[in-house]
């Protein structure tokens, strides 16, 4: 099968025609959406029972047509293996040099730069280098986003047969709990979708949130 | 009473711009619209906002292009991109160029609000 347009990988043009697709069907879909939900929600809209009913039964259709979407998009690029990750042995010192190059572009250096601490020894990981440095990356920054830029600390170690990765911020250092372990929504959107990149890696991982809404994400890369 | 709050909302659909402008509106923001990021460029030449709020596909100057022109030309404001299509790369590839957030469709209404006051802070008008 010709490389470029078999399976195994698709060409440019179908991701973006994946995405031009799911734009163009989620876009006025979700419109009808935001637009019901402010009928509703207005409560200058003199709406009977029976109106405001069919009003919700629109949003709710709505909704549930964008997810169909998101899922048939999401099959589509597995068939085409649009986000299939090329594995190689990688070193994630050196992964982890460049994420924190990217990041250090972000939120500079000094007091509001990361700190990273790796162990002594070989480092080597499996996985797609470029997707481990964004997400890395994607890490560092979110939640450097996600608690105003103040410190942030990495700590990678071996666990397991793997790597552990742990981020935590200098405000919630030495601070042990306690944390309520919430497994993917907790993190809220931003820690999940980074969590879900790493997870597409094959990585273990969970986010930690404390009472206080402060997030921790645990990842561990298998070796 | 404290300044009201502004938001540029750029996106080349009407309707989109009417729930956005609405919703942002009964939080007490002003509510500038633009159809195009060419057009928001235009804008910003003008006048500042406190945050921008971008459809990451359009015709011409897309989300992209606009947050990259608008960090090119040294402007700081706050940025959240909009997006019908979660891809992981552009997720990152937006928070790398200095977006706030990245939100998806359809845009969970309650969210948004808290979004916005978390990100430039709640109305005063509304707090006072």
């Amino acid at each position: 099968m010709d490389g470029e347009t078999g399976r195994g990988r698709a060409p440019k043009e179908t991701s973006r025609l994946v995405a031009a697709v799911t734009h163009e069907v989620v876009s006025p879909v979700s419109n009808i959406a935001g637009l019901s939900r402010l009928l509703t929600g207005d409560p200058q809209a003199a709406l009977d029972d029976k109106t405001r009913d069919l009003l919700l039964r629109i949003r709710r259709n709505s909704v549930r047509l964008v997810h169909l979407v998101e899922e048939a998009s999401t099959l589509a690029r597995h068939h085409w293996e649009l986000d299939a990750p090329q594995r190689e042995k990688v070193d994630l010192r050196d992964i982890v040099d460049g994420a924190l190059l990217d990041v250090v572009e972000v939120v500079g250096t000094g007091a509001n730069g990361p700190d990273v601490r790796l162990p002594e020894g070989d480092l080597a990981a499996e996985g797609d280098p470029k997707r481990l440095r964004l997400a890395i990356g994607g890490l560092f920054l979110n939640l450097a986003k996600d608690l105003n830029n103040r410190r942030l600390t990495l700590a990678l170690e071996r666990a397991g047969s793997g790597w552990r990765i742990t981020v935590w911020h200098a405000a919630i250092e030495g601070e042990n709990g306690p944390f309520a372990e919430v497994e993917g929504e907790g993190g809220g959107p931003s820690a999940v979708v980074v969590l879900e990149l790493f997870k597409s890696l094959g990585c273990a991982g969970k986010v930690f949130v404390s009472p206080e809404g402060a997030r921790r994400i645990e990842v561990e890369i298998p070796q | 009473m404290g300044e009201s709050r502004s938001i540029l909302v750029v996106d080349d659909e009407d309707d989109s711009l009417e729930v956005l402008g609405r919703v942002l509106h009964a939080t007490g923001c002003t509510v500038i619209t633009a159809k195009s990021g060419a057009e928001a460029l235009r804008m910003l030449e003008g006048r500042a906002v406190d945050l921008i709020i971008a459809d990451m596909v359009m015709a011409g100057v897309n989300g992209v292009d606009l947050l990259r022109e608008i960090r090119r030309r040294k402007i700081g404001t706050k940025f959240i991109m909009v997006t019908a299509y979660g891809e992981m790369e552009s997720y990152i590839e937006v928070m790398n160029l200095g977006a706030v957030e990245y939100l998806s469709k359809p845009i969970n209404q309650e969210h948004l609000v808290q979004l916005v006051n978390k990100t430039i802070g709640p109305s005063k008008s509304l707090t006072a």
